[in-house]
C-alpha cells in the first residue's frame, strides 16, 4: 500500500504550473478544508468530454496522493463519469484511513465547484 | 535501508557502553531481589543499585540519598506532583503555577487535581516557548504551594532558567518541581546551586534503557513526598516495587558516560545544529519557532506555514523526525505547546521536529537537510507556489 502511496504523493505529470499551461483555457474548481487542505482542479473539455486535467494541492499525503490518482483517471472521462468519484476506488485502492475518508469530500467539492463554472459558462 | 534518525528528543540508542554493562548483568544472573539482603544474591544486587545509585547522583551533584528510582520521567513527575499533594498539599488552600508548555505527564495530573479541587494556574509562554519570568514572579503571591516548569521543553527546546526561577520559588517558600527530562546529561544541573527541591530524570534520551528513570527528592528543603503506589518498603517506603538491577545499571552506566561525553556532545549537536539551518537557510518562509540564545541547541522546532508537517516527513522517508513530541505524534490534535506560544493553526500544522544526538554525523544531517529542501520543493510545486 505505502507504494502505491508514495507513487502517486511524489507524482506530479499532471500539476498544474501556471508558465507551462498559459495558453489553455481551462475551467477551475477549488475546495478548501478547515484543517487547511487544499484542492484546485484544472479542467479543459472538449464538447463534455476532459481532455487535459490538472491539479494543484495542499494537505496530508493522502490528499495529494488521492487528487494525482484521480486526476489520472479522469482524462478522456466525460464530465459525468468523472463526477461519480466512488466508481474509481480510490478509497480501497490507497486504503484510505478511516481519519482521512474526509479528503475524499474535498475531492468532490472541488470538482462540483469546477462544474458550476462551466455551467456558468454555458 | 535504515533511515537516518534525527529524532534523539523522542529516545536515544543504547550507548554501546551501555549494552555491554547490561547484558553483563544479565548474563552474571544478578537476578537477586536487591531488598532480599539476607543472602549474597540479594545483597549482591543492593550493592550494585547503591553504586548506580551514586553515579546518577553524581551527575547533578546530588546525594545518593536523594534519588528515588522510577519507571521514568513519566512516573516521576506524577511522583512528585500527586507525591506532594498526598504529603501536604491536599490540606492546604493555595494554588500551584505549572505552564501550558509542560510535557503532558506534568498537564494531567494537574488537571486531576484541578478536579480535586486544587487551584492549578497554567502560565502562557510567550511567542519564543519561554516563560515570562515577570509574569511568574507577580503570579506568585503567598498562597502558591508549588511551582512545576521544565528544564528543556521536548518539542521546542526552549530553555527554562531554572536557577533563576529556583530563587524566586525559595524566596516565597514554594516547591520547586523541575521535569529535567530533556536537559539531564545534555547540560550541566548542579543541584547544590540551584534551588530546586524536586527533579525529574530519565534514562532512555541519554542513550540508556527505556522503563527507568528517578525522582531527585532534596534532602535540605521542603519537597517531601508520600508514595503513590502502594506496597513494600522498597525506596524507603517512597517507590515501593522490587528494583530492575539490571535497568538500573543502564541508567546509571548511561549517566556516567553523559557526565564524560556532556562538552563534546553539546559542541557537537551545535555543530549539526549550525550546519542544518545553513543548508536550508535559503528555503523561503521557513521559520525556527524559538530565539537561539534560549533554546538548546539540540532541538530545533521548524515551521514551514504554507505546508504540512505529515506530507514533509512522509516525503522526507529516509530521515526519522517527528511533527512534535512522540508522546502526541500519532494525534490529531494540534500541539498544545505551540498552541500556547500563540502559533497559527497554519503555522502548527507545517511545524516539524528535528533533534541531533551524540551519533548524529555531519553528512547525515546534509543529507536530512537536501531531503527536506527537496520535498519542500516538491510540495509547494504541487501547491501552485
Amino acid at each position: 500500500m505505502e507504494s502505491l502511496l508514495r507513487q502517486y504523493f511524489s507524482d506530479s505529470n499532471s500539476v498544474y504550473i501556471a508558465s507551462d499551461h498559459d495558453d489553455i483555457n481551462f475551467h477551475t474548481g477549488v475546495a478548501v478544508q478547515v484543517n487547511g487542505d487544499f484542492v484546485k482542479l484544472y479542467l479543459n473539455l472538449k464538447e463534455d468530454r476532459i481532455i487535459e486535467a490538472k491539479y494543484n494541492v495542499s494537505g496530508c499525503p493522502f490528499m495529494i496522493a488521492i487528487t494525482a490518482f484521480y486526476i489520472e483517471r479522469i482524462k478522456n472521462k466525460t464530465l459525468l463519469e468523472a463526477a461519480e468519484i466512488q466508481d474509481f476506488n480510490i478509497e480501497k485502492t490507497l486504503e484510505l484511513p478511516i481519519n482521512k475518508k474526509d479528503r475524499l469530500f474535498l475531492l468532490e467539492d472541488a470538482l462540483k465547484n469546477c462544474i458550476k463554472q462551466i455551467n456558468r459558462g454555458k | 535501508m535504515k533511515s537516518i534518525y534525527l529524532d534523539y528528543a523522542s529516545s536515544t540508542p543504547l550507548a554501546n557502553e551501555v549494552v555491554a554493562e547490561m547484558v553483563s548483568a544479565i548474563s552474571n544472573n544478578d537476578f537477586g531481589n536487591p531488598s532480599s539482603v539476607d543472602h549474597e544474591y540479594g545483597k549482591n544486587a543492593y550493592e550494585l543499585i547503591e553504586d548506580c545509585r551514586k553515579d546518577v547522583a553524581n551527575l547533578i551533584n546530588a546525594d545518593q540519598r536523594e534519588i528515588i528510582w522510577t519507571s521514568g520521567a513519566t512516573e516521576a513527575n506524577n511522583l512528585a506532583i500527586f507525591g506532594s499533594y498526598e504529603f501536604n498539599l491536599k490540606n492546604k488552600s493555595g494554588n500551584i503555577i505549572t505552564s501550558m508548555t509542560e510535557h503532558k505527564s506534568v498537564i494531567e495530573p494537574f488537571k486531576t487535581l484541578q478536579k480535586k479541587g486544587l487551584r492549578v494556574l497554567f502560565l502562557s509562554p510567550k511567542r519564543n516557548g519561554e516563560i515570562d519570568l515577570n509574569e511568574l514572579e507577580k503570579t506568585l503571591n503567598k498562597d502558591t504551594l508549588m511551582v512545576s516548569l521544565m528544564h528543556i521543553n521536548n518539542e521546542t527546546g526552549v530553555l527554562n532558567d531554572i536557577e533563576s526561577i529556583g530563587e524566586i520559588c525559595r524566596k516565597k517558600n514554594v516547591i520547586f518541581h523541575v521535569d529535567a527530562a530533556q536537559s539531564i546529561g545534555k547540560i550541566s544541573i548542579d543541584v547544590g546551586n540551584l534551588k530546586v527541591d524536586l527533579m525529574s530524570l530519565a534514562s532512555h534520551k541519554i542513550y540508556g534503557p527505556k522503563g527507568i528513570g528517578a525522582l531527585y527528592i532534596n534532602g535540605k528543603t521542603m519537597g517531601r513526598i508520600a508514595p503513590i503506589i502502594k506496597g513494600g518498603g522498597q525506596e524507603r517506603g517512597i517507590r515501593p516495587g522490587t528494583l530492575p538491577t539490571h535497568q538500573i545499571i543502564g541508567m546509571a552506566a548511561a549517566f556516567r558516560l553523559a557526565k564524560q561525553h556532556m562538552n563534546n556532545d553539546l559542541n557537537h549537536i551545535r555543530k549539526c545544529r549550525a550546519l542544518f539551518l545553513k543548508s536550508i537557510s535559503h528555503i523561503k518562509d521557513a521559520v525556527v519557532n524559538t530565539d537561539e540564545v534560549s533554546t538548546f541547541p539540540g532541538i530545533i522546532s521548524l515551521c514551514l506555514p504554507d505546508l504540512d508537517a505529515e506530507s514533509i516527513i512522509f516525503g522526507m522517508n529516509t530521515i526519522a523526525l517527528s511533527k512534535g513530541s512522540a508522546c502526541t505524534s500519532d494525534s490529531d490534535e494540534p500541539s498544545h505547546v505551540l498552541k500556547s506560544m500563540g502559533l497559527s493553526q497554519e503555522e502548527i500544522r507545517g511545524t516539524i521536529r528535528i533533534s541531533f544526538g551524540r551519533y548524529t554525523t555531519m553528512n547525515e544531517v546534509s543529507i536530512a537537510a537536501e531531503s527536506l529542501v527537496k520535498i519542500v520543493t516538491h510540495l509547494k510545486m504541487i501547491k501552485g507556489q
